[in-house]
C-alpha cells in the first residue's frame, strides 16, 4: 500500500473516531467544564479513548474498505498485535459494528455492518 | 494544492523551471472578534500573503475537529482556528471549548504525526489587525518550511 493510502486511511480513522458517540461524550465532558477534566488522571483517561477509537475506527476502515477479514489479515495490515487487536474486536462486536460470517484457518472472518 | 510553476531566466538565457511551494491555509474565524480583526487588517491595507482562505463561523465554539482533520484530508497545508480572547466571547464560553476541543485535537495530530505547527489556535480580537496580518505571515511561512501537507490528494495540485 503507497505511503499517500495509508495515512489517508489513518485520517479519515481520525475522523469516525471524533464523530463517534465515546470521544464525543469524552470532549463534552471537558467542554462543560466537570471539574474531574482538569486533572492528569483525566488527561491520560482521554488520550487512552482518543488512541483506542482511532484504532478501532482504522479496523473498520480495514473491514468496509477490504471486506470480510481474519484477525490474521487485519493485524497484517493495521500492525496491530493480536492481543489488542482482539480487544478491539471485542469491544467493536459488543457494540455491534461487527460480526462474524464464517471461519478460515481456526480463525473468525469479521465483517462491518 | 499549491506547487507553483515559476520560469527563471539562467544567465545564458536557457529557462530553468523551478517549483516553489506555496501553502494553501484554512483560517476559522469567529463572527465577532477575529473577522472583524481579519477586516480591520483589510481595510488597514496591511500586508500579508495571500495563502489564506477564511471561514466565518458564529464562535470559535462551533469548531469540531472534524472540520480540521477533513480540511487536511481535503487538501489545506494548514489550519488556523481563531476566535476571541479568553473571557471575550461573545457567548461566553465559547472560546474556551474551542480551546478544550483543540487540545483533543492536538492528541490526535500527535498519533498521526502531523506536524504541530501545522494546525494553530489564535486569540484575535476585533482590533487586532496587525496581529491577523502577522499571524498570517507567520504561517505561510513555517508552513512553508514544512512542505506540503503528508494527507494531500494527488487531485489538489494548485492554488
Amino acid at each position: 500500500m503507497s505511503e499517500l493510502a495509508t495515512y489517508s486511511k489513518k485520517l479519515d480513522a481520525a475522523i469516525e473516531a471524533f464523530k463517534s458517540e465515546r470521544l464525543r461524550w469524552m470532549i463534552g465532558l471537558s467542554v462543560v467544564g466537570a471539574k474531574a477534566s482538569e486533572s492528569e488522571r483525566y488527561n491520560q483517561i482521554a488520550q487512552d479513548v482518543l488512541i483506542d477509537e482511532m484504532r478501532r475506527q482504522m479496523l473498520m476502515v480495514e473491514l468496509r474498505t477490504k471486506g470480510p477479514l481474519t484477525m490474521k489479515d487485519l493485524s497484517e495490515s493495521t500492525g496491530l498485535g493480536r492481543k489488542q487487536l482482539l480487544d478491539h474486536m471485542l469491544a467493536l462486536r459488543k457494540r455491534g459494528a461487527v460480526t462474524e460470517v464464517g471461519e478460515k484457518e481456526n480463525e473468525y472472518i469479521y465483517k462491518a455492518l | 494544492m499549491t506547487e507553483s510553476e515559476s520560469v527563471a531566466n539562467a544567465e545564458d538565457g536557457t529557462k530553468i523551471e523551478t517549483t516553489a511551494f506555496d501553502p494553501r491555509i484554512l483560517v476559522f474565524t469567529c463572527n465577532w472578534c477575529s473577522y472583524a480583526g481579519a477586516d480591520l487588517a483589510g481595510t488597514s491595507r496591511l500586508q500579508h500573503p495571500p495563502n489564506a482562505r477564511l471561514v466565518r463561523t458564529m464562535c470559535s465554539g462551533r469548531i469540531d475537529p472534524v472540520f480540521v482533520l477533513e480540511a487536511l484530508r481535503d487538501g489545506a497545508d494548514g489550519v488556523i482556528i481563531t476566535g476571541c480572547h479568553p473571557g471575550d466571547c461573545h457567548y461566553v464560553k465559547g472560546n474556551f471549548r474551542a480551546e478544550k476541543r483543540f487540545n483533543f485535537l492536538k492528541m490526535a495530530l500527535k498519533q498521526l504525526g502531523v506536524e504541530e505547527d501545522r494546525v494553530r489556535l489564535a486569540w484575535v480580537s476585533a482590533g487586532e489587525g496587525e496581529k491577523f496580518s502577522l499571524l498570517i505571515k507567520d504561517m505561510t511561512d513555517k508552513v512553508r518550511e514544512l512542505g506540503p501537507n503528508p494527507f494531500k490528494p494527488a487531485s489538489v495540485k494548485s492554488i
